[in-house]
């Protein structure tokens, strides 16, 4: 019910393009109708160059994502369990993550020239901050309760890691990758704008330089359905791979021991 | 006289507030010991420092004052020769009860059938029952085989049926496995049921009031009033 909800203002505005092209009143250098972009469409993805576009387009941002998870997870999940860690480079991790990526695709190009390398470090750069972020949170916020028991049956750190770290921060880590994800879509699709002769981005631009609107929009409509795709991969991932997290933080007998509070309050500081 | 088990000599704990200069004096000057093969229960009102002091004897905080020994070593960390059971049974939630049990020790079919949980090795902590999660916890704690075997309100959570069933399969294990085991808890019967030995700690800050042997059944149930009246006093 609540998806039919959400699916009401949309189709409510294809109707009134729909309503719109039908009265001709559409200036098609402005706004085409959903019939010419439907048909441009077609077009494209039987010549292939949709497809040639989207491809190269997937390609940089699985690249990049994968780049950024291998690096961000470990920072995270060491940021969470290191506190001085996060004291020492937690605010120089808040300045970067200010900085949008587009603001520092003139850098990357200066740095690493044209090709593939700038637009795999702007993914990198935009998908790794929640990825770290979240991974560092998701430590963070498994009971320390847990950790004692950790300490009472004197596990190993590599233990430590392997059975409450990892899993405990699982459902945190993988919101960082969903995000990540979500970051990088966006700024690839801006680095292919201004420095690409492939991907959703170039064909954007390529048509706005052409007066393609039409093409500009099926490049923009894709770039938005792919963006919802990816996320409902994510998240269908996420409801196989880690449902007995899900299920125990809900029902939560672990979250309901967490809320017993340490015997010793927290405020308190052993003298 | 052996050696005892366990030796605290005039340990106290004291914490201090964040934002405060003033300490707050958790548990007082206690000094007793323990020998092998007892069940000791101690019993106090609440805050008055019980679970400190297990936390002292289990090595997760370390006293302000004084010292704790087991088998004659400073207890200064956690080790495996001491088990610690919470009043919470902290299982982690992702781990099967099996992987729970077995997390520091590797007689997990063993634990499984002396609690009596055979056919739920698989299970998680979520589908667990409030007593047979307790049970795991228990387990868990048996499973390194400790000398010493803490037990800080472990069924506290639970209904009085399940208690006492759990009370009586406390009992047998602390026979079958031949473990020292030191309970705290703030309900007399419970301490009177369970203990050989009976330790009475006043207001906070915890200090020994009374430090009495639990005999037969019915001088159990004498002791009954003059614990309220001695916690009370």
């Amino acid at each position: 019910m609540a998806k039919a909800k959400g699916l009401v203002f949309p189709l409510g505005l294809v109707l009134v393009w729909v309503l719109l092209g039908c009265t001709g009143t559409l200036n098609s250098q402005i706004l085409p109708s959903l019939g010419e972009v439907l048909e441009t469409f077609g077009y494209l993805f039987r010549e292939g160059l949709l497809w040639s576009h989207l491809s190269s387009s997937l390609f940089r941002v699985f690249a990049g994502f994968a780049l950024a998870t291998l690096v961000g997870v470990p920072i995270g999940i060491l940021m969470g369990c290191v506190p001085q860690s996060r004291e020492w480079f937690g605010p120089t991790l808040h300045f970067l993550r200010q900085i949008p990526p587009t603001a520092l695709i003139p850098v990357f190009l200066l740095w690493f020239g044209i090709g593939e390398a700038p637009k795999l470090a702007v993914i990198f750069y935009a998908a790794i901050f929640p990825i770290i972020v979240n991974g560092a949170l998701g430590v963070q916020e498994i009971p320390q309760d847990y950790f004692e028991v950790s300490r009472v049956l004197c596990l190993s750190p590599w233990k430590t890691l392997r059975n409450l770290v990892i899993p405990g921060s699982w459902g945190s880590v993988f919101t960082g990758l969903r995000l990540g994800m979500g970051m990088s879509w966006r700024a690839i699709v801006a680095a292919e704008m201004l420095a690409s002769t492939s991907g959703l981005g170039y064909l954007v631009m390529t048509a706005r330089s052409l007066a393609r609107v039409d093409e500009m929009f099926v490049g923009i409509l894709v770039i938005g359905f792919m963006g919802i795709l990816i996320d409902a991969a994510f998240i269908t991932l996420e409801n196989h791979l880690i449902p007995m997290w899900r299920s125990a933080k809900r029902v939560g007998r672990g979250e309901r021991d967490a809320k017993c509070a340490s015997r010793t309050a927290p405020s308190l500081q052993e003298v | 006289m052996p050696s005892a088990l366990l030796e605290l000599r005039q340990v106290s704990k004291r914490f201090r507030r964040d934002d405060e200069e003033n300490t707050l004096e958790a548990l007082g000057e206690v000094s007793f010991t323990v020998q092998k093969g007892e069940f000791l229960s101690i019993i106090g009102p609440s805050g008055c420092g019980k679970s400190t002091l297990l936390r002292i004897i289990a090595g997760l905080i370390t006293p302000s004052t004084g010292e704790c020994l087991h088998n004659g070593q400073l207890v200064s960390k956690p080790s495996l020769e001491r088990g610690l059971v919470f009043q919470d049974p902290r299982l982690f939630p992702w781990l099967t009860v099996r992987e729970n049990i077995g997390l520091a020790g590797n007689r997990s079919e063993e634990l499984l059938e002396t609690m009596d949980l055979q056919g739920f090795g698989d299970a998680l902590p979520h589908d667990l029952s409030g007593g047979m999660a307790s049970r795991v916890a228990l387990a868990r704690a048996l499973a390194p085989r400790p000398n010493l075997l803490l037990l800080d309100e472990p069924l506290a959570n639970l209904d009085q049926k399940l208690r006492s069933k759990l009370q009586g399969e406390l009992r047998g294990i602390w026979k079958k496995e031949g473990v020292t085991c030191i309970l705290v808890t703030h309900d007399i019967e419970e301490a009177l049921a369970l203990g050989t030995r009976l330790l009475v700690l006043s207001k906070r800050p915890g200090r020994i009031l009374r430090d009495t042997p639990l005999m037969c059944l019915e001088d159990r149930e004498a002791l009954k009033p003059q614990v309220l009246a001695w916690m009370e006093g």
